[in-house]
């Protein structure tokens, strides 16, 4: 029973690891000959969080039959930190419920951690069509859901054929911003239908700080009243972080 | 809050010509009880008994640590002027359906030495210390002599955390006679290998109740030798309300979630608590309302409300309503854990005029205890569980909307599985 990867820098463990730590506090990863996956909700069942990450995405990947790899995320970031930032990382499982990651860069530094047992049960995805696609620049994004953050804890996105438009509001007061396309925010839009949403700004600051830093930019689909899903580009050979958020409802 | 009877107005903030219209008969402060009559009886009652340097009587047991001058602090016995079973004077989980007189009585009679100690005396402990740890394992009340350097002063702090405490001096000599010792106590006392953490949750495991932990705790009874300090009674309740719930909240999140929205509503001392257990992984929240006239909002018209919450991943802040958030979430957190089930939980308390003075945390560990053992009734949506626990409770559901987290996300939030 092998499970070996290998990456050159920390860098790509690291954003997998705060993304997933963001939502929850022990992460089950799926390695299979193809790659690593990953796939969990919140405890609220509001957001979710699905990982690919092919094997094309590591210097060296040997994976001989399915292996489940669940860890404590807060473990699994303490020693991810300790990872300088041009060190190699190699992630590796044998037969003893035992994790190991080794950094190397000059000298080898090699660490152990317990596997634990899963407590997660299989999440599947939500059915989904979307109406409103975007590709908006990340730190644009992040910028944005910052600016209507300061009125409010949730933000309303409308989109429009030409435009969107994110707001917020509350007691204290109104956001408003319109993005209209060909803005260099907005690298490209598809409206199918126009859409009008809202969502928890507090997950979404969470996912984009975390998972934003992997990517220049993120995908957004989604429809009126319909869940959002989000997608990050985690590295260059296809790996990607899907998240998933639920959306507000007006009350009845 | 300290007080004698002569400071009382200052103390309960009440304008003194409203006090002099109304002399406790036409209740102009709005309290149906007379803050001040109770504990002007209380004294009343006990002076005869406290005039006096040297006491002999059975303690409950009961000691005090003081938080004023820490890390020198006060600590000592507690002894009334009365021989016999007087375990029920420092047993607040006794204390659920007793009235304030009854409450204000029991502490007023507890007469406490007080002698200044480092709080690092714990790692190796002098006589008086010893004797307090060894009087604090006790099971049941313990008959002793107390000699003071004064005559008492007629003073009971009143705190949040705290339930009250009676007339002090300073101390010069305490005796009691033998101590027979709780062993599961005195077991975790002599293994310095346990933490204190671990010493706590075992014996609670054990059944040693919530404040004779607190009290040992207070003492620094438990944890490895080096570490062992003396923590001041008000720290220590909440700090072993807080350690406790943290342990069974983690054996909670094995658990199954419950089936149904559960109900629960209890009322004692005018404090009304809607209780709302929902079919989801651990959540918590509590929301307290102040009426007008209640300790914490005696200037407003309107009630004042303040709570705070936790996700399942836990707080790392101190909660922004103290020890009431600690004691409310340990009730929970215990009740959860015996039926094996998880939820989320949000604690809806009203305080109203007639909670006439604060008493301590107790009163919310133990009438939260008291609700959760009833029956609750069950619902099928958040929208009918909230109305039913709306319907015992008088703030209005747009005002708990405003300030609740978790109600805010079960009315606006929808959930991944319904897109399933």
């Amino acid at each position: 029973m092998v499970f070996v990867a290998k990456t050159k820098t920390p860098n790509e463990w690291k954003i997998v690891a705060q993304t997933i730590q963001s939502l929850v506090e022990e992460a089950s990863f799926e390695g299979t000959a193809e790659g690593i996956t990953f796939r969990a909700m919140d405890p609220s069942h509001v957001a979710l969080i699905d990982l690919t990450w092919p094997n094309a995405g590591f210097e060296k990947y040997d994976c001989d039959k399915q292996h489940k790899l669940t860890v404590r995320v807060e473990d699994f970031v303490k020693l991810l930190r300790r990872a300088g930032p041009k060190d190699s990382v190699t992630i590796q499982a044998g037969d003893d419920d035992m994790l190991t990651l080794k950094f190397q860069n000059g000298y080898k530094r090699e660490f152990q951690i317990h596997l634990i047992e899963s407590t997660y049960s299989p999440t599947p995805l939500p059915k989904l069509s979307f109406d409103s696609k975007m590709v908006l620049k990340e730190s644009a994004f992040e910028e944005i859901l910052n600016d209507v953050q300061t009125i409010s804890d949730h933000i309303t996105l409308e989109a429009t054929k030409d435009k969107i438009i994110f707001t917020g509001k509350s007691d204290s007061g109104s956001a408003s911003i319109p993005i209209e396309k060909g803005n260099d925010a907005l690298e490209s839009m598809e409206v199918g239908k126009e859409s009008k949403a809202t969502y928890s700004l507090q997950y979404l600051l969470n996912i984009v700080k975390a998972a934003g830093g992997a990517t220049e930019k993120v995908v957004c689909e989604y429809s009126s009243k319909m869940p959002l899903k989000m997608e990050f580009a985690l590295g260059e050979t296809g790996g990607r972080i899907n998240f998933y958020l639920a959306p507000r409802i007006e009350e009845k | 809050m300290s007080t004698s009877v002569q400071d009382a107005f200052k103390d309960f903030n009440i304008p003194a010509e409203l006090c002099l219209a109304c002399k406790a008969v036409r209740r102009l402060c709005g309290r149906p009880q007379c803050p001040i009559l109770v504990k002007a009886e209380a004294i009343y009652k006990v002076k005869p008994l406290i005039s006096s340097t040297l006491f002999s009587g059975s303690s409950p047991p009961g000691v005090f640590v003081g938080k004023l001058g820490y890390p020198k602090v006060s600590i000592g016995p507690l002894v009334p002027p009365i021989t016999g079973s007087t375990e029920i004077f420092d047993l607040p989980e006794g204390w659920l359906g007793k009235s304030f007189d009854d409450i204000v009585g029991y502490r007023y009679k507890l007469i406490r030495g007080r002698s200044k100690v480092d709080i690092n005396e714990a790692k190796n402990p002098g006589k008086l210390l010893s004797t307090l740890q060894e009087l604090a394992m006790s099971p049941k009340h313990i008959d002793a002599e107390l000699v003071l350097e004064r005559r008492p002063d007629e003073r009971l702090i009143l705190s949040d955390e705290s339930q009250p405490f009676g007339p002090s001096a300073p101390l010069k000599q305490f005796k009691p006679s033998s101590i027979s010792t709780d062993k599961r106590v005195e077991r975790a006392y002599y293994d310095k290998d346990l933490t204190a953490s671990e010493a706590v949750f075992a014996l609670f495991k054990d059944g040693v109740e919530v404040s004779r932990l607190q009290k040992a705790f207070s003492l620094g009874m438990f944890g490895s030798k080096d570490k062992r300090k003396i923590v001041p009674t008000r720290w220590s309740i909440t700090a072993v309300d807080s350690n406790v719930s943290l342990q069974l909240i983690e054996r909670i999140k094995h658990h199954e979630t419950i089936s149904k929205f559960r109900v629960f509503y209890f009322a004692n001392l005018d404090n009304r608590f809607a209780i709302i257990l929902a079919p989801e992984l651990w959540r918590y929240e509590m929301q307290e309302a102040w009426f007008p006239n209640t300790t914490w909002n005696v200037n407003e018209q309107e009630p004042a409300i303040e709570g705070d919450f936790e996700t399942y991943f836990g707080r790392t802040t101190y909660a922004k309503i103290h020890g009431s958030y600690y004691a409310a979430r340990l009730a929970i957190a215990e009740r959860l854990n015996s039926i094996r089930r998880q939820a989320s939980a949000l604690v809806l308390r009203e305080i109203h005029p007639g909670y006439i003075l604060p008493i301590g945390v107790w009163n919310i560990r133990e009438t939260v205890r008291a609700a959760l053992a009833k029956k609750p009734s069950q619902h099928e949506t958040f929208k009918q569980a909230f109305v039913a626990a709306l319907s015992n409770l008088t703030i209005r559901e747009k005002d708990w909307k405003k300030k609740s987290h978790m109600l805010k996300e079960w009315s606006m939030q929808s959930r991944l599985k319904d897109y399933i």
